[in-house]
């Protein structure tokens, strides 16, 4: 009974805080100048072209697009490590471009890069994800507890004295991404941080994100090229050069597999195949996107 | 042409508390022209191991041989092996260093003692196979996206014109279409040039969809080899050692623990989707 009340109140304030509005951007445009070897100006590349959207506090929104799209940069506007060159970009209500206001930003939205060498400062592992934690002034009593925990998270406890310089692709990308969960910021944005890791570390670190997105209500925006990483998404927006190209829920986005194709991105394995289930008759409903529900519909059509 | 490893051990740091043994006892022979993918938890040695192959890191105990030499071998020549066995880095960062995109691709073909005119030639070839656009030819590699960024790396491997390719990971980070793209290239590659291929990948899927074998490897020792139908009926014991089979195969065994009636060796989309439509066809025929 009392716990009943608590989950109904529980779920009201994380209603509420959904309502919140934690990232705006309002006709974004980035250029960046083309440099020849001396460092001349030789062109202009529009790499973000005019991009307005809104994520709710608490959303798990998956960025997807092709190669050179304008992911990585419309990422880097999320943690004013860019500026617009057009238009407005609103983190937790504070404009990005006030320069005063980038640390506040960045502790808003925490950001994990493509390449994790970019993110590693420290020598040793444990000191490198207390990093975020130590900067933003918070006890040490605390600062070691978060380490421990989102050391963890992602599987590397045995590893907190070794060098991060002396670690495998993979296990750098899992110290990339525990040093941002440690700082406990409202967003998490990750760049392509799942590309390097095996199967199993994929999953873990999917299943911790899915569940700090959950329970804590952090607000994660996920940059991929695994299509199925999009499928338990609550928005997927797919960039082409630079615009905003499909957006909607992932059933929607994955419904219309020509634009998906003129995107230069492909169906999730799934997908793909209740599609030759659907050409060849069978009658299973498209929109199906996990293998789970999959076996379920053909179970259900075996039974009928 | 082949590769052989002979009880390789590689250990990192030894003698200092992060002492790693990274390769435990390697036998491996790769014959030309096969089509090769690694697989491997997190740390499991796959970069080490293809380090190996071309001479950039030197084996603590054990021999490599190339077309029957021992490369340890004091009169072999460790820079025509690198020509013969071109190495795609894990991160394309650590292999870019030239100040625009045409002159680090045409680094690896002039480094090799290739004409000028041989090495443009090949390196715009690459470039184009790779999916590089002109407008970037004489741009920074660093001032690339990251898929950018993979497609020159490769491209500079590519216009050494080698025997062997040894790529670490060569398609994380490009979108579909380009996964696609680079796939069919190395495919081609393998038939009209015999280039024997050998490439690392976390994508159970992309493993299942192109490579003729399949090496899975566990703390530093090779534990399963073969053809991938094979490697992928042991889905329990992947999964303990951090892997997994290609979601394929996983609704294939799963709709056949339900009972359905489908064969074992399912791993792609079209054969598990081939299946399944045979599986509905014979029912329908059964029920007139
Ligand atoms: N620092 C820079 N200077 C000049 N051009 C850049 C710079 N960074 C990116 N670009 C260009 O801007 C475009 C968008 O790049 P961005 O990194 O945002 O793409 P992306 O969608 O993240 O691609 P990927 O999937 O390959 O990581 C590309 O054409 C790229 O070459
Ligand atoms: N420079 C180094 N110094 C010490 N240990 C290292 C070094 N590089 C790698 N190692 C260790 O050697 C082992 C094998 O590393 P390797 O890079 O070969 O793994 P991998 O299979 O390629 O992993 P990943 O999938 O993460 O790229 C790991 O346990 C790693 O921590
Ligand atoms: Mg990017
Ligand atoms: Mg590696």
């Amino acid at each position: 009974m009392r716990s009943g009340g608590l989950k109904v109140l529980w779920r009201r304030i994380m209603q509420k805080k959904k309502e919140a509005v934690l990232i705006e951007t309002k006709d974004l445009a980035h250029e960046y100048g083309r440099r020849d070897e001396n460092g001349d100006v030789t062109g202009i590349v529009r790499a973000i072209d005019g991009i307005s959207l809104t994520v709710r506090a608490g959303d798990f929104v998956t960025v997807l697009g092709a190669n050179g799209s304008g992911k990585s940069t419309f990422a880097r506007h999320l943690n004013a490590l860019l500026h617009p060159t057009e238009g407005v970009v609103y983190v937790d209500g504070i404009d990005t471009s006030e320069e005063e206001m980038t640390l506040a930003v960045r502790q808003t939205a925490g950001m994990v890069f493509q390449n994790p060498d970019n993110q590693i400062i420290s020598n040793v592992v444990e000191e490198d994800v207390a990093f975020g934690p130590e900067n933003m002034g918070v006890p040490s009593l605390e600062i070691k507890k978060r380490v421990a925990e989102s050391l963890a998270q992602v599987g590397m406890q045995k590893y907190r004295h070794h060098s991060p310089n002396h670690l495998s692709g993979g296990q750098k990308q899992r110290i990339a991404i525990a040093g941002i969960m440690a700082m406990h910021p409202k967003c998490i944005v990750l760049d392509e941080a799942t590309a390097m890791l095996d199967p199993a570390g994929r999953r873990q670190v999917l299943e911790t994100l899915h569940r700090l997105n959950r329970e804590e209500g952090i607000t994660i925006l996920l940059i991929t090229h695994y299509m199925e990483e999009a499928a338990e998404a609550d928005a997927v927006y797919v960039l082409k050069q630079g615009k905003i190209a499909l957006a909607g829920r992932p059933e929607t986005v994955f419904g219309e597999s020509d634009k998906i194709k003129d995107c230069g991105l492909a169906l999730p394995d799934v997908s793909r195949i209740v599609q030759k289930l659907n050409n060849a008759g069978l009658p299973i409903d498209k929109r199906i996107l996990t293998p789970e529900k999959l076996t379920e519909a053909l179970g259900r059509l075996a039974a009928e | 042409m082949s590769i052989r490893l002979e009880n390789v051990f590689y250990i990192y740091g030894k003698g200092t508390k992060e002492e790693t043994c990274a390769l435990k006892k390697i036998n491996l022979t790769i014959e030309k022209n096969e089509f090769v993918g690694i697989i491997g938890h997190t740390g499991s040695g796959k970069s080490t191991l293809l380090r190996l192959l071309n001479g950039l890191e030197r084996a603590t105990e054990g021999s490599v041989y190339y077309n029957g030499k021992n490369i340890y071998d004091k009169d072999f020549s460790m820079k025509t092996l690198r020509g013969k066995v071109g190495l795609v880095f894990q991160y394309p960062e650590h292999q870019l260093f030239e100040e625009t995109v045409i002159k680090d691709v045409q680094f690896g073909p002039a480094n090799m003692g290739m004409t000028p005119l041989e090495t443009e030639l090949f390196a715009f070839q690459a470039l184009k196979d790779v999916g590089i656009g002109e407008e970037l030819i004489d741009v920074s590699p660093f001032l690339l996206s990251g898929g950018q960024k993979r497609r020159v790396a490769l491209a500079g491997v590519l216009a050494m014109k080698p025997e062997v390719l040894a790529l670490d990971e060569p398609v994380a980070g490009l979108d579909p279409e380009g996964k696609e793209n680079i796939f069919a290239l190395l495919k081609r590659l393998q038939k009209e040039r015999d280039l024997t291929i050998l490439f690392v990948s976390h994508s159970m899927e992309d493993i299942a969809e192109y490579a003729d074998r399949v090496i899975v490897m566990n703390q530093g020792e090779i534990v399963l080899d073969g053809e991938p139908h094979k490697v992928f009926r042991y889905q329990k014991e992947l999964g303990q050692i951090g892997l997994d089979v290609p979601v394929s195969a996983k609704i294939a065994n799963s709709l056949r623990e339900k009972g359905f009636a489908i064969p074992g060796d399912c791993i792609t989309v079209d054969e598990t989707a081939d299946a399944v439509i045979r599986w509905y066809q014979d029912r329908k025929r059964g029920a007139v």
